[in-house]
């Protein structure tokens, strides 16, 4: 019986007639047997051919062995199914000696003629042997070993004991700690006979214990059990005394006490039941232990195994440790967990150095977005500076215009540079010559820009323009500066909406023409 | 159950120590009753042939209790000692090395199980006397009554469970009390149709609450005690009073038991003493008397040749009590049939006097009363007989 000490506990009623099914059947059969050899008996005495000898010889018998079986003498089952056999066949004398010698007839004087007349062959002379109640006086033999169970029994208890401490947390308590004690109830010893390890007052005899216990340690004794019948679910005053001794000689505080209380419950005997109780011991008090049989009756789905159950067989703990290196490693933990482990931090790994990245693609991005929102701060407050401007009416173009000049300074200074005479730059900063402004705008730029075809470099600059388109470079006089703030409104007309047009502003356009008053050197580059 | 079917039903080799423990089995101060066996069960199987029963309860008087305790034993080791389950006195854990019947079990011995349930009770006692610490009160009353020789080893006490809810906590104290009936005379004892048993006087006082403000006493008295007193109404204890305590309400009520067992000898020997002076007195004219109890005397006297029956009833507390005459004609018949009789009670009598003087005092009057009483009766015609 495997129990575990917790949950709750009550009785568990048991029919024996269910464990023992052969019983009324095998019951019925014996009184059958017996009914006919009471009837060979009649038979025999009416039958006056069969020998003197024989039929007294039998009916003797038979009355003992009747006799003998309602005093519950007899304790060979097969012996007493040798005599029911003697009905269905005739008897040897040798055979019934055989028997006699089992049943301790005298042999002096088999037939009993002592206690008789020499005349005794009637049946008046001879007590008839009837069956009494057969509900009660069914002889022991049928099932000695039921008799055998069905005694008081006590004996030890093995097993092992654990506690547990566990921590629950509920919405109204964060801490709610309990201790959960746990005795596992592995094995029993039953002792052969009552009283077998104290005496009648009580007192233990541990060597008696020990003799018990054979191989079993005295460790393992959690406790001992006694079955009483027909008696209260109460322990007994003897009981507590050997309980206390038991404690003191095992040095087991924890011992507890297994109390088993089969009773009848009709009149009948047809229905019995068995009630059992576990008691453990606090002072002077006895208190019951609440009792789980774990290995009946199915278990609650939400209960979860947070212990394995324990075994003390030896054989399952050598397959155990046989195989235990597959699965377990040096310091006791599966060996997939470690793997899931070392995958686990090979992918914490992966993940910050995306993580990494991240942060600085990101950071990348927060910077480009503020030079953004600069750039469009700056074209905003230009714009409303301008718009300030020509606030009494000049009505700004919706759409950015051209900057012809521009356009066709590229194309005479550069003809066959497309990508110069590229309006749109890619998000890379690269010309898209398909954007280039094929329109003839119609402006003469030797005489709207003189200066620029003035500035040109003589021969290599002659060349490029002469393939490019004929305008000529030429130095670009001081009083046209004037006209540069003009052409400066223009080109920032332009970049006010496509980014890939940037102002092209030379260092003599943004000095101011009153600074300017001498003749001042300039350089030899193209100025657009 | 009768004792003798318990025994009927019992394993015969338990019946001797049964057999004494419900023929004999007398224990505690209550001895008027044996102690009685009932749920006898067995523990052997259903297989096993009758009879067979070896536990039984056994009810155990006990400071005005019954104690119930489970005695079981095992039909098939019957030499093996019995084990208990004491009732609803789970925390009771005697000794066992203090009960000698226990640790030398004899079997064969069949007073051994009458002997070891006496020493058990006398545990039992030890041990209500030690939970009667939880109420300093009930412990002083204890005390107290343990230093008399008189009560202490005539005691029973029963110390109930503490009520926790309300926190009371009760006990009864049940004391033998030391009065001598052995000078009650015999005629007065062996009337009662019950077994007189041991003539015993047992004063139980009930304390409901620890602070003894509820305190209620009961005198019992054996059957044979109790029809020599005059029945249950004749004797009534006083009150427990409030504030009082046991050392010192006991002895009164002990006191006036004596007194009142007193006053039954007096009578009795004062009763005889006035027979005899009758006797003396009236001679030839005593028809007959009580020569046992002496209540009764009747007289055949004659007045002025007129005879009549005199009958002499003394009462049981005589001279007390004055004695009742009855004057009786033996010619005339009342219309139903029987003799025409008077009583009479209003005659000189004083309780002081001794019998002597109570036949001199008599006699006088009986030759008044006669004129009074049958004067306007007396036909004429009637002739008188002489004595």
């Amino acid at each position: 019986m495997s129990v575990c000490s917790k949950g709750s506990g009550g009785n568990m009623n048991t029919v024996y007639r269910a464990q023992y099914p052969t019983y009324s059947s095998e019951y019925k059969s014996i009184n059958i047997r017996l009914m006919h050899l009471y009837k060979k008996y009649l038979s025999f005495h009416k039958s006056p051919v069969q020998k003197k000898n024989n039929r007294c010889y039998i009916r003797c018998y038979m009355r003992l062995c009747f006799n003998k079986m309602f005093q519950n003498k007899i304790r060979n089952s097969e012996l007493f199914l040798k005599f029911l056999n003697l009905s269905s066949s005739r008897t040897s004398s040798s055979y019934l000696q055989y028997l006699d010698q089992n049943l301790n007839i005298d042999r002096s004087d088999p037939q009993g003629e002592a206690k008789h007349s020499r005349y005794h062959d009637e049946p008046n002379h001879h007590g008839e042997p009837h069956l009494q109640q057969q509900s009660r006086y069914t002889p022991q033999v049928i099932h000695p070993s039921l008799t055998e169970i069905c005694h008081p029994l006590e004996g030890l208890i093995l097993g092992e004991t654990k506690a547990e401490e566990r921590s629950n947390i509920t919405d109204s308590q964060i801490d709610n700690i309990q201790f959960e004690h746990t005795i596992n109830i592995q094995k029993h010893i039953s002792c052969r006979k009552l009283n077998s390890f104290y005496n009648r007052i009580g007192e233990v005899n541990q060597d008696e214990i020990r003799h018990i216990l054979s191989n079993y340690k005295e460790e393992n004794v959690i406790g001992w059990y006694k079955q009483r019948r027909n008696t209260d679910q109460q322990i007994t005053f003897r009981e507590q005394v050997v309980h206390e001794n038991l404690k003191r000689a095992l040095s087991n505080h924890e011992l507890i006490f297994l109390l088993l209380t089969p009773s009848e419950i009709t009149t009948s005997g047809s229905t019995h039941k068995l009630e059992y109780a576990v008691f453990r011991s606090h002072g002077s008090q006895y208190c019951s232990v609440p009792v789980l049989v774990s290995n009946l009756g199915l278990l609650e789905e939400q209960d979860y195994w947070r212990l394995s159950a324990s075994c003390s067989s030896v054989n399952y703990n050598h397959a155990v440790r046989k195989h235990r290196s597959k699965f377990f490693s040096s310091d006791g933990s599966l060996h997939e967990v470690d793997e899931i482990n070392d995958m686990n931090n090979s992918l914490q790994g992966e993940l910050k150095m995306a993580c990494k990245k991240v942060e600085e693609s990101e950071r990348l991005v927060e910077k480009l977005l503020a030079d953004v929102s600069d750039l469009r701060r700056m074209v905003n407050d230009r714009k409303q500076e301008l718009g300030e401007i020509s606030a009494d009416g000049a009505s700004t173009p919706a759409q950015p215009q051209e900057n012809v000049l521009l356009c066709e300074v590229i194309k005479t200074l550069f003809p066959g540079a497309s990508l110069l005479q590229t309006q749109a730059l890619n998000f890379q900063g690269f010309p898209l010559p398909e954007f280039c402004c094929s329109t003839d705008h119609g402006i003469d730029i030797a005489t709207t820009l003189p200066l620029i075809l003035s500035h040109t470099l003589p021969k290599a600059r002659k060349g490029r323009l002469g393939r490019g388109g004929g305008t000529s470079w030429r130095k670009r006089p001081l009083r046209e500066s004037s006209e540069v703030p003009k052409r400066r409104k223009g080109m920032l007309e332009e970049t006010e909406e496509s980014l890939s047009v940037s102002g092209s502003e030379t260092e003599e356009d943004l000095i101011p023409a009153n600074q300017n008053g001498n003749d001042l050197d300039v350089s030899n580059s193209p100025v657009f | 159950m009768s004792p003798e079917v318990a025994l009927n039903r019992i394993s015969p080799e338990l019946r001797p120590l049964l057999c004494s423990v419900v023929r004999n089995g007398r224990v505690g101060l209550d001895s008027t009753n044996c102690l009685r066996v009932t749920d006898l069960k067995t523990g052997c199987t259903s297989l096993t042939p009758g009879p067979c029963c070896d536990r039984f309860k056994l009810h155990i008087p006990y400071a005005g209790e019954t104690l119930k305790w489970d005695i079981i034993f095992n039909a098939r080791d019957p030499e093996l000692p019995p084990d208990f389950i004491f009732g609803e006195d789970a925390e009771f854990l005697p000794e066992p090395s203090e009960l000698p019947h226990l640790v030398q079990w004899d079997a064969g011995d069949p007073e051994c199980l009458l002997q070891l349930v006496k020493e058990l009770i006398q545990q039992y006692h030890q041990y209500q006397c030690q939970r009667l610490r939880e109420s300093s009160r009930l412990l002083f009353e204890y005390d107290s009554l343990l230093e008399d020789p008189n009560y202490s080893r005539s005691m029973e006490i029963y110390a109930g469970h503490k009520n926790s809810w309300t926190g009371e906590f009760s006990a009864r104290f049940l004391l033998k009390l030391p009065v001598d009936f052995s000078n009650i005379p015999v005629y007065l004892l062996k009337d009662t149709t019950l077994d007189p048993g041991e003539d015993v006087a047992l004063l139980s006082v009930s304390f409901e609450d620890a602070e003894a403000t509820q305190v209620f006493p009961k005198l019992y008295l054996s059957p044979s005690i109790e029809h020599a007193l005059g029945g249950s109404s004749a004797l009534h204890i006083p009150a427990f009073p409030s504030g009082g305590c046991l050392i010192d309400y006991v002895p009164q009520v002990c006191q006036l038991l004596t007194n009142k067992v007193q006053y039954v000898i007096q009578g009795y020997h004062k009763r005889r003493e006035y027979i005899a002076a009758f006797l003396s007195h009236f001679g030839m004219g005593v028809v007959e008397y009580d020569a046992e109890g002496f209540t009764k005397l009747t007289l055949l006297l004659m007045w002025k040749d007129f005879c009549f029956l005199v009958h002499v009833d003394l009462p049981l507390y005589f001279p007390r009590d004055q004695p009742t005459l009855t004057f009786q004609s033996v010619y005339h018949f009342t219309n139903s049939g029987q003799l025409y009789s008077q009583v009479q009670k209003s005659y000189p009598y004083s309780p002081r006097w001794d019998g002597n003087e109570m036949a001199k005092r008599q006699e006088t009057c009986k030759a008044v009363e006669p004129a009074t009483i049958f004067g306007p009766a007396l036909p004429r015609q009637i002739h008188f007989i002489s004595i």
